[in-house]
């Protein structure tokens, strides 16, 4: 049964939505509930690629990503259960010149926030992975303390000890409507009833445009299909994530023995079909085998897609908004909300909990589109 | 029928290695009834087959431990129908990407 009134109400069970709730009830918020259309990590998070990575082509996406691995180096321990969390670095072949010059930028811009990034010529970037061809690589990047973890893990690890603090969830609950009175927040209207709440936080992922909209908020965002797939398992041949702005591409051999692969059709245009297609299947293992020739003696198990949540800078928006009282948001990951969620989430459980502004929040608020002035990240794929 | 059987010992997704001990935590434990809860946290379902072997076993595995009357839903189940090669499927005479 859902509950008549929340102290809050979380839209969205994915790793933003779980990972909020759980901070916010370790600080002894009380009736928190989250509402999930179909169930916990069946969105974006549970699609995603996978990975965690420093290396960005923003000091904001840089700075955040820092810290978010901070959190994930002793999350396992944190929320006792094993997240699959691995340092396994982050190589980033650069295949043009074009390329190779705004990597280095990059490098300058990411060393000077601390990172211990370096740039290797191709010969070392072959050295870390033997079975990459170098022959078109002109410089690549490597930072060692970028990796992945397992996303579907660490969302049901948060969903587990945040109902354990008492948190409630809710799945196969959609939210219809938000009703707003004299500017604040009042109730959240679903499928399976009403619940009375003055606050309400908008985690739901790919849908995050619509649900805003129920509040007449426009956010600058679209969602894209991206799609991904994944192969047997077969034994540990390289560490790194791989990925190549060039080729579109991105690639890990996780530590269940399987490679996750994912790569943007440039084409795509905005929507939130999930389908799969032959089309992607065929074009990323024809680019893939480029990089890698090794690849093609490997079975592909299964595909699937899900959306990017993608904002003008490629930055999320997160925080409250100046016209409605009650209403927070972490929206607009544009493809990276599983490494940056929990980081962001502690961010919104002290504003929320302690009144405590980060500065970040201001430099990444819905806000900063009015003036027109945006640097893009364009480290993304 | 799974009551007496050592939970330790029955496979019930062979491509995984998945128990029915790992399914019994996730069901008594942490209190999950949905099979495509209990794939993304076991990887029960997510081998070779697909879980066209296991789906079966493990909805009963589910409505048995489960105390009520549940919906458990189906596994959605993704293409290729079987595994097929990187090579198979790659456009070898394509030209470079643009």
């Amino acid at each position: 049964m859902l509950p008549k009134t929340a102290d809050i109400v979380i839209i969205g069970g994915g790793i933003n939505g779980t990972s909020l709730a759980y901070y916010l009830a370790k600080k002894g918020i009380k009736n928190i509930v989250i509402l999930e259309k179909n169930f916990v990590c069946s969105g974006a998070t549970g699609r995603c690629g996978a990975g965690i990575r420093q290396q960005w082509g923003t000091p904001e996406n840089t700075s955040l990503a820092m810290e978010a691995v901070k959190l994930f180096e002793t999350l396992s321990e944190e929320l006792d259960w094993d997240i699959e969390y691995e340092q396994c670095g982050y190589l980033i072949p650069a295949f043009t010149d074009e390329f190779a010059d705004q990597f280095s930028k990059n490098v300058r811009m990411q060393k000077k926030l601390g990172l211990d990034v370096s740039y290797l010529t191709p010969q070392e970037a072959k050295d870390i992975v033997p079975d990459l061809c170098v022959d078109n690589v002109r410089a690549a990047t490597y930072c060692s303390t970028d990796g992945g973890g397992n996303p579907l893990l660490t969302t049901y690890a948060y969903a587990h000890r945040a109902k354990e603090l008492g948190v409630k969830i809710h799945t196969k609950t959609e939210v219809t409507d938000i009703t707003v009175s004299g500017g604040n927040i009042t109730s959240v209207v679903t499928d399976k009833g009403t619940i009375s709440t003055p606050m309400i936080f908008n985690a739901a992922g790919g849908h995050s445009q619509e649900i805003a909209a129920m509040v007449d908020i426009d956010l600058p965002i679209n969602s894209y299909r991206h799609q991904i797939l994944v192969t047997e398992p077969v034994e540990h041949f390289f560490d790194p994530m791989i990925i190549s702005f060039d080729y579109n591409i991105y690639f890990r051999q996780v530590k269940h023995g399987s490679i996750l692969m994912g790569c943007s059709d440039t084409s795509e245009k905005p929507g939130y079909d999930t389908t799969s297609t032959l089309d992607f299947i065929k074009d990323i293992t024809t680019r893939s085998i480029k990089i890698m020739p090794k690849l093609k003696k490997l079975n592909v198990l299964r595909q699937w897609a899900g959306l990017y949540n993608v904002t003008p800078d490629a930055m999320p928006i997160i925080g409250d908004v100046a016209d409605i009282g009650g209403y927070f948001q972490a929206v607009g990951f544009s493809g990276h909300g599983y490494m940056l969620g929990p980081k962001v989430a502690t961010l919104m459980a002290e504003l929320i909990a302690d009144g405590k502004r980060d500065e970040i929040i201001d430099r990444l608020s819905l806000e900063r589109f009015k003036s027109g002035d945006i640097t893009v990240d364009s480290s993304v794929c | 029928m799974f009551e007496k059987m050592d939970p330790e010992k029955v496979i019930v997704c062979r491509c995984e290695g998945i128990t029915l001990a790992d399914l019994r935590d996730g069901i008594e434990r942490l209190k999950i009834n949905d099979l495509e809860e209990l794939k993304r946290i076991y990887r029960c379902g997510m081998g070779p087959c697909q879980g066209r072997t296991c789906e079966k076993v493990i909805k009963q595995v589910i409505q048995e431990f489960s105390n009520n009357e549940v919906d458990i839903g189906s596994y959605s189940y993704r293409p290729p129908l079987v595994p097929i090669k990187f090579e198979e499927l790659a456009n070898v005479e394509a030209n470079d990407v643009t």
